[in-house]
């Protein structure tokens, strides 16, 4: 892929990162996250990664988005649930330090060791499901295993953090030594009403 | 100035998404869009990382390490992001905002 391509998708990629990040309106963010993680996609496409394509428009473009989107419309924000504007001087801030990370990269980019770099022939097979998965499944497959772990624990932590705190929640469950002299039937009456 | 390689552009790209990702975690006061940031900055991460695994496909047992990572690192993003919205849920139910900086929000900082 011609470098010009490679700069014209990047400056798509950040353009609307910035709209993401400016954003007051979340959908818009979410929607302008979404071409975003889109070009990502076809810059892996043209680095011969197919399989990490489909991987980022199926994972981030389907699964994230739309936990994003489903959350975005469950707390339909309003303005002032969203908090004010952060003043300029934050702003300021915020740009120099992310100034300071672009630079510091890119001095790390300018200064590497390019001298045996070229464009490696590659057979078909880079990147692709069956090579790709012949390698996940054998020199990796340790990480892909504790990755079911991390999946694990993160489900624990979503099941934890959805409960409500109150007691009544938890009623009818094993973890609770529920009372005797409760009726339960109360207990699930207004559990799911809408606060005001 | 020298002509930019191919490759540099890639991580010029990812670094300035990553770039684009600090900016909106250090400015923006609404949760949502905080994660939304961080995710940005881990797509930057990806980026640079699926840009060295085509560069270095050459070497000899190098080929593809890069892209498990990846993998690996799409693993852990949906975790985090499947994690980081239900404590913006739990946070909006006990104080009804998602600023970061509202009052009451202080108790994620003790």
């Amino acid at each position: 892929m011609p470098t010009l391509l490679v700069l014209l998708a990047g400056a798509v990629i950040v353009a609307a990162g910035i709209v993401t990040v400016t954003r007051r309106n979340p959908i818009h963010a979410a929607l302008s996250m979404l071409v975003a993680l889109g070009g990502v996609a076809l810059l892996m496409l043209a680095l011969h990664s197919t399989f990490l394509a489909a991987m980022q428009v199926l994972l981030y473009g389907g699964a994230i988005m739309v936990l994003f989107t489903f959350v975005i419309m469950l707390l339909t924000l309003r303005e002032d649930e969203m908090g004010p504007e952060p003043p300029a001087r934050t702003k300021t801030v915020a740009g120099a330090g992310a100034f300071f990370v672009l630079a510091i990269v890119w001095w790390a980019i300018a200064t590497r060791d390019h001298h045996d770099f070229q464009a490696p022939a590659l057979g078909g097979a880079f990147g692709s499901p069956e090579h790709f998965a012949r390698f996940l499944y054998t020199d990796y497959v340790v990480s892909f295993e504790l990755v079911t772990v991390l999946v694990m624990a993160a489900v624990a932590g979503v099941i934890v953090l959805g409960r409500r705190a109150d007691r009544e929640s938890l009623e009818g469950t094993r973890l609770t030594q529920a009372p005797a002299h409760k009726d339960p039937h109360a207990a699930p009456a207004g559990r799911d009403e809408v606060q005001p | 100035m020298t002509e930019i390689t191919t490759p540099d552009a890639i991580q010029l790209v990812a670094a300035a998404l990553f770039a684009v990702g600090v900016f909106g975690v250090l400015s923006r006061r609404n949760l949502l869009i905080v994660l939304m940031s961080v995710e940005l900055m881990l797509n930057g991460a990806i980026l640079s990382l699926v840009g060295f695994s085509r560069e270095f496909a050459h070497l000899p047992g190098q080929s593809e390490a890069g892209q498990v990572m990846v993998l690996m690192a799409m693993a852990v993003a949906a975790a985090e992001v499947a994690l980081g919205l239900s404590i913006v849920i739990a946070l909006f139910r006990h104080i009804r905002s998602v600023d970061v900086d509202a009052p009451r929000a202080t108790l994620l900082r003790s």
